[in-house]
């Protein structure tokens, strides 16, 4: 490597490391063939002109990267809590099914299959989780897909048991959309347990071990099922939230409230139209209507998540991914 | 909003035929009679933006005396850029070049 060259690559690191790995290379193959030869050091010109370039691509793209970057970190981690608050509430609900067979309490269903409901979606949203948690974000989106249709499973089991009530659930699939949504969106964001810290870690951990002691608690005086499985690790997912840095803190405060929002709409929206004039009694079977009016909201959030997600992936850009 | 000068004339290097950075430096000042001669640093944002607005492509690649050539050409909407810019160029030329001949016959007028 000649001296030119090394001068070169030295001036050719004030640009960051992504433009570098795409245009160095092609860059250096430009400088020295407009070099003549024997010449040992740049141009002052071409040197100045290297430096002004460097600094304006590097200033712009991490102006540029901080806010997407930001809006990414808050997807993943917004969409992790959501996995670990569902995931952990059917962590309860399995707890709460083997304390009931223990305490021989009779059940709706019994058996295995009583079991098999909480258990398939509390392993399926908990391993979207684990994947947010490695950074796998890809997979995580995946793993979302893969419990939708697990969620869709239960669903359509329990429409044959109790109609009207397992409708109404019909909000649990369309969580399973919106974190897919979030995860495809923050697939290049940092790796959750990197986000939240040692200490936001230990609030996640802890915000899934309460709910193994959820059907325990019930049995005390001052606690219900609830304080455990939802309210405890809301409040923790609210301690991991003040722990980070500050602009994904700002935007985890306004994504997580947003994906909370999205199955209380759907329910004042079930309640208002299947619902309506049904107040006094609930009928044994469903319309097609019916059906088709809790399934409307569900296709809605599907297309809006998918639409969100390709949008953003597009603003990326990918602004040196040339090989892309 | 009008184009800047690096940019149309990349644009314009890259009308003919694809070709890789130092052909568009080379073809540059060849075009303007050595008036502009792009630097790297220059040539390279242009290119990267460009590649971002979608006007021009990646065409392919080759490695030549072990070094990467990339070489870039235009796209549909590269080319209706360049062309929109042409024309917005050319009007205004040819007002300023009206302007001149007014401007040359009043004076004409004047002097006989």
């Amino acid at each position: 490597m000649t001296t030119l060259e090394k001068t070169y690559r030295r001036l050719l690191r004030v640009y960051p490391a992504a433009h570098r790995e795409v245009y160095q290379e092609e860059m250096l193959g430009v400088l020295l063939a407009g070099s003549p030869p024997g010449r040992r050091l740049p141009r002052p010109a071409d040197a100045l002109d290297l430096l002004r370039a460097g600094l304006a691509v590097r200033f712009s793209r991490e102006a540029r990267a901080d806010c997407s970057t930001a809006w990414r970190d808050a997807a993943a981690l917004s969409a992790l809590f959501v996995a670990l608050l569902i995931g952990g509430f059917a962590v309860a609900t399995v707890t709460e099914a083997i304390a009931d067979r223990l305490h021989h309490v009779p059940t709706t269903l019994g058996g295995a299959a009583g079991l098999a409901d909480p258990a398939s979606r509390a392993v399926a949203w908990l391993a979207v989780a684990a994947a947010a948690l490695a950074g796998r974000y890809r997979a995580a989106a995946v793993l979302s897909g893969v419990t939708l249709l697990v969620e869709l499973g239960t669903l359509t089991f329990w429409v044959g048991l109790t109609p009207w009530a397992a409708m109404r659930l019909a909000w649990v699939p369309s969580m399973a959309i919106l974190v897919a949504a979030a995860f495809a969106t923050a697939r290049t964001a940092r790796p959750a347990r990197v986000l939240a810290g040692r200490l936001g870690l230990g609030m996640l951990a802890a915000a899934v071990s309460v709910s193994l002691f959820a059907a325990w608690a019930e049995r005390l005086p001052f606690l219900q099922v609830d304080d455990l499985s939802v309210w405890l690790p809301l409040a923790l997912f609210a301690g991991v939230t003040i722990g980070l840095e500050p602009p994904v803190r700002r935007r985890v405060a306004l994504v997580f409230p947003g994906m909370l929002l999205a199955p209380i709409v759907l329910l004042q929206t079930w309640d208002s139209t299947v619902l309506a004039g049904t107040t006094t009694w609930v009928p044994e079977t469903v319309t097609a209507g019916e059906v088709a009016l809790t399934l409307a909201p569900l296709g809605i959030v599907a297309v809006a998540a998918a639409g969100f997600a390709r949008r953003f992936a597009a603003g990326t850009g990918g602004h040196v991914k040339v090989h892309e | 909003m009008p184009m800047r000068e690096p940019t149309f004339l990349v644009l314009t290097a890259l009308a003919e035929e694809p070709r890789h950075g130092y052909a568009v430096i080379e073809d540059v000042a060849t075009m303007t009679g050595g008036r502009v001669r792009l630097r790297a640093g220059t040539l390279y944002a242009a290119l990267d933006r460009l590649r971002l607005d979608g006007l021009i492509e990646v065409d392919r690649e080759e490695v030549v005396q072990s070094r990467l050539r990339r070489y870039y050409r235009l796209t549909g909407a590269g080319e209706q850029s360049l062309a929109a810019e042409s024309a917005r160029l050319r009007q205004q030329a040819t007002i300023a070049e009206r302007r001149l001949k007014i401007r040359r016959a009043g004076l004409g007028g004047a002097t006989a």
